[in-house]
């Protein structure tokens, strides 16, 4: 009888809608994604009562785990690590092998929101449960997550050791290829930005190939963005946008608006590298703004009205450039970047001195420097202000 | 429609056409009014030039369908007119006297401002289906104690020029929606404005913080832009605010945002609104009065009436084929009203449980509750109605929890509650029955959603939560 247990029954009810999305969510492929995609709202509803119960917590955290592919891809970052962390504080002593996913994810969405140190917070967390408990696999999963934080914040050593050891071991396995292409792609990345430029081509040239192999379009277009930047810094631009163009083709349609926002990035930073401005421009305007917004991604907002902005700019088209500055400064307000704010302050001022609007230059020019004042240390702001400076001597004349 | 209104058109069209090669000039605003007419102007207000294009455009189109039944009709329009032909030519060509081409052209003319007419009249009936498909379905058959409110709406939405925001206020479950929904069929039937579009605001989610006012109004604002300018490429906020705006202070639209609970997305979306009224209004549906700088008429639902609330519950009786309510006398029927109040929800469940349920006690129960403590009651009330359901009705409605605003498909029902077929179909009816279940989504997929209040009631008083998570 019902009633002598209804809580029983609700959670049974958990259980089998936990085995439905966890089935659907199985399924490869971006027409399975786009169905899970379009139900998302009562997956939602699901984890959020599941994760509420002791009983339905460890069954609902893997549904949640499950997810991970539609919410990267898709980019609800900020709902999902609301209920990783509801489940990791729910979860007991007793599943230490769902903390150490948990910690991953987790650790892997604050890397997607920028939040470096977070980042790396949770994953040395996994890392030593992993070792703790002694299992290899883990280990090296956080291992590779690890790697990928520290990337964020420029610690090539870590980086680098850490990737190897995880690669060595899955490698040996030679079960994983997602994991082994991914690495790859971590430690080239590692290596583009120390300009070992040959071993980055070599690395990212291997992921590729992996992904492609094993059939994941949208990692292979990840993956061919780094090469891209990597062929570009080796002074072959149009390799690079070859590769820029291919990864293109393969998000054709796919759910993956973060990496095409990725790419879309790329080809206009390569294209602008080239002068070719109004390239670049359209470029920076096939980013899909409307996302970020949605995602609430101010970086990327204000770094793509920003150097939309510039672009059109440098294309002579004085007067639509103004407003996507103008856009993308008030998002570095907002996020809270001093360095960037004063460069894109400086570019309105370059705008408005192009313009030959001088009075309204000058109070850029001087606001980007007292922001760049404190900044100490820093060749990039040292270059800012000197730039600046010399703008401000040639107006006064 | 009104007579007049037409003869307006066929005095349009047949000048168009008289004066095909000079220009022709008719008041704008009452050629806009004709919808076959707006349907080819890509701007407003339109030039004289526009409109005498699109008006050149509905004649041509209105020629070669009568030139189908009436090919010599249509060719004596043709030459006369926009071939710029005498009479004389045209009866040479055809053969005809001069008179008979003038009775010819006479009787064309009569037979192709009627064609345009039929046409207006089609077009109509299609935009009229086509905004009413759009709508939520109704959840009522029949609404009682409307008549004010509903007057009232028309009259404040008509006649109130300084209003252009517009709140139904009042608790869950007393109708609000339902009377936004029903004002919004009234108001597409007489084609008082260029079009009726309804925005459902899904209630707060996942992560117990509702989301931020400004991602509210963008999930707005694209729902505006999906159902208005499907083929347009805008899609940051500012774009989309920017083209929405564009349109709504152009041209007379109503806007239904429907189930707004959260007092800070209503305050800001108020302030933003102000952007985009005027000719276009905006009807809010919300839980609290709107407290703004801005001027919002806040419209608050009351409970029915005695009267009302009697004829209701007789209609639900009816529905629900109780015989046993043709016996309850006035006396009884007051009872009922001063002990439930005139909550149609409440009154909803209370009839429903009269099958089963004795009237003496279930009214002495309900008296036994703490006065004025309204959801107390209603929670009661809940309680019996469960009592009632059938085990797998009971089975069934404990999915519903884990059901979104959206609703569930019958397929996801059916996976989480494992219920087989036979036992399916009548524990759905028998929610339906009992007034638990709500019908959602379109009429190609439909969708089972239960009422915030029942999901409330399940989990405090079923599942013996301490809170509801998705409050």
């Amino acid at each position: 009888m019902i009633d002598r247990d209804p809580s029983a029954v609700f959670m049974r009810h958990i259980e089998a809608a936990v085995e439905i999305w966890l089935e659907r969510l199985a399924e490869p492929g971006d027409r399975a994604l786009v169905e899970a995609d379009r139900e998302k709202d009562n997956l939602y509803q699901l984890l959020q009562h599941g994760l509420h119960l002791d009983e339905t917590v460890q069954l609902t955290t893997h549904a949640a785990l499950q997810a991970f592919e539609l919410v990267e891809r898709r980019g609800y970052w900020d709902e999902w690590l609301a209920l990783l962390e509801r489940a990791n504080r729910a979860l007991t002593t007793d599943d230490l092998k769902l903390t150490i996913l948990l910690l991953n994810r987790m650790g892997q969405i604050k890397r997607l929101k920028n939040q470096a140190d977070e980042s790396i917070a949770h994953c040395v967390q996994a890392l030593e449960i992993a070792r703790k408990i002694n299992d290899p696999r883990l280990t090296a999963l956080s291992q590779y997550n690890l790697a990928e934080g520290y990337l964020k914040k420029f610690d090539f050593n870590r980086v680098d050791t850490l990737g190897e050891e995880a690669l060595e071991y899955f490698e040996l396995e030679g079960s994983e290829p997602r994991l082994i292409a991914s690495l790859l792609n971590t430690l080239g990345e590692s290596a583009r930005q120390q300009d070992r430029l040959e071993r980055a081509d070599t690395l990212l040239t291997r992921a590729v190939k992996l992904a492609g192999e094993h059939d994941i379009p949208f990692l292979e277009a990840r993956f061919r963005s780094n090469l891209a930047l990597t062929r570009n810094a080796r002074g072959h631009p149009n390799e690079a946008i070859d590769q820029l163009e291919r990864a293109e083709h393969l998000l054709e349609g796919s759910l993956n608006e973060f990496d095409r926002v990725t790419l879309q990035l790329n080809k206009g930073f390569i294209l602008a590298g080239q002068d070719r401005w109004r390239a670049a421009a359209d470029a920076f305007q096939k980013v899909d703004l409307a996302y970020l917004t949605q995602r609430q991604n101010t970086f990327l907002l204000a770094l793509t009205n920003t150097n939309l902005g510039f672009s059109l700019l440098m294309n002579g088209d004085l007067q639509t450039a103004e407003p996507f500055l103008q856009d993308g400064l008030r998002y570095w307000e907002t996020y809270g970047d001093k360095l960037n704010l004063a460069n894109a302050v400086g570019c309105l001022g370059k705008l408005f001195r192009a313009r030959g609007e001088s009075e309204a230059a000058v109070a850029q020019f001087q606001r980007a420097i007292t922001l760049l004042e404190p900044i100490e240390n820093n060749p990039t702001a040292d270059r800012y202000t000197a730039e600046f400076k010399q703008y401000l001597v040639e107006l006064a004349s | 429609m009104e007579q007049e209104s037409f003869e307006t058109l066929k005095r349009v069209m047949q000048q168009t056409l008289k004066k095909w090669h000079s220009s022709y000039s008719e008041a704008a605003e009452k050629q806009i009014q004709y919808r076959i007419i707006s349907q080819h102007l890509s701007r407003y207000p339109p030039s004289p030039g526009d409109l005498q294009n699109a008006c050149k455009l509905i004649l041509q189109e209105a020629l070669a369908d009568y030139e189908i039944q009436d090919g010599e009709g249509a060719e004596v329009l043709q030459s006369r007119f926009i071939k710029n032909q005498t009479l004389k030519e045209v009866s040479n060509r055809l053969n005809l006297s001069d008179s008979q081409v003038s009775r010819k052209q006479r009787a064309a003319m009569e037979s192709l401002l009627d064609l345009i007419v039929k046409k207006e009249i089609g077009r109509r009936e299609e935009l009229i289906d086509r905004q009413k498909l759009a709508l939520p379905p109704k959840s009522y058959r029949v609404l009682y104690g409307i008549n004010q409110p509903l007057r009232e709406l028309d009259y404040i939405l008509q006649s109130q020029k300084n209003f252009w925001i517009v709140a139904i206020c009042g608790m869950g479950g007393i109708g609000k929606t339902s009377l936004a929904n029903e004002h919004a069929r009234h108001t597409i039937d007489r084609m008082a404005y260029d079009q009726v579009v309804w925005v459902g605001v899904n209630s707060p989610r996942l992560d117990s913080q509702p989301l931020e006012p400004e991602r509210v109004f963008a999930q707005i604002l694209r729902d505006l832009a999906a159902q208005l300018l499907p083929a347009s490429s805008a899609d940051h906020p500012k774009e989309l605010l920017f083209a929405l705006q564009k349109l709504f202070t152009t041209r007379p639209y109503l806007v239904v945002i429907d189930n707004l609970e959260v007092d800070a997305h209503v305050a800001y979306l108020v302030n933003q609104l102000t952007n985009l009224c005027e000719p276009t209004k905006f009807l809010l549906t919300t839980r609290t009065q709107v407290e703004s700088s801005v001027p919002v008429h806040n419209l608050t639902i009351s409970e029915l009436s005695l009267a009302d609330a009697q004829a209701f519950m007789q209609d639900e009786a009816l529905q629900r084929n109780l015989q046993i309510f043709s016996h309850v006398t006035p006396t009884q029927v007051e009872e009922i009203y001063y002990t439930v109040g005139g909550n149609p929800l409440a009154l909803k469940l209370f009839v429903s449980l009269l099958d089963i349920m004795e009237l003496r006690s279930l009214l002495d129960s309900l008296k036994s509750q703490p006065q004025g403590k309204v959801f107390d009651l209603y929670r009661h009330i809940f309680a019996y109605s469960w009592q009632l359901l059938s085990e797998p009705a009971k089975v069934l409605l404990l999915v519903m929890p884990l059901i979104a605003d959206k609703g569930g498909t019958v397929d996801y029902l059916k996976k989480i509650s494992k219920l087989e077929e036979a036992a399916f179909w009548p524990a759905l009816q028998e929610l339906r029955r009992r007034s638990l279940l709500e019908v959602r989504g379109t009429i190609n997929e439909r969708r089972y959603g239960i009422h915030r209040l029942t999901a409330t009631f399940l989990k405090l008083d079923i599942l013996k939560w301490e809170q509801d998570i998705n409050d």
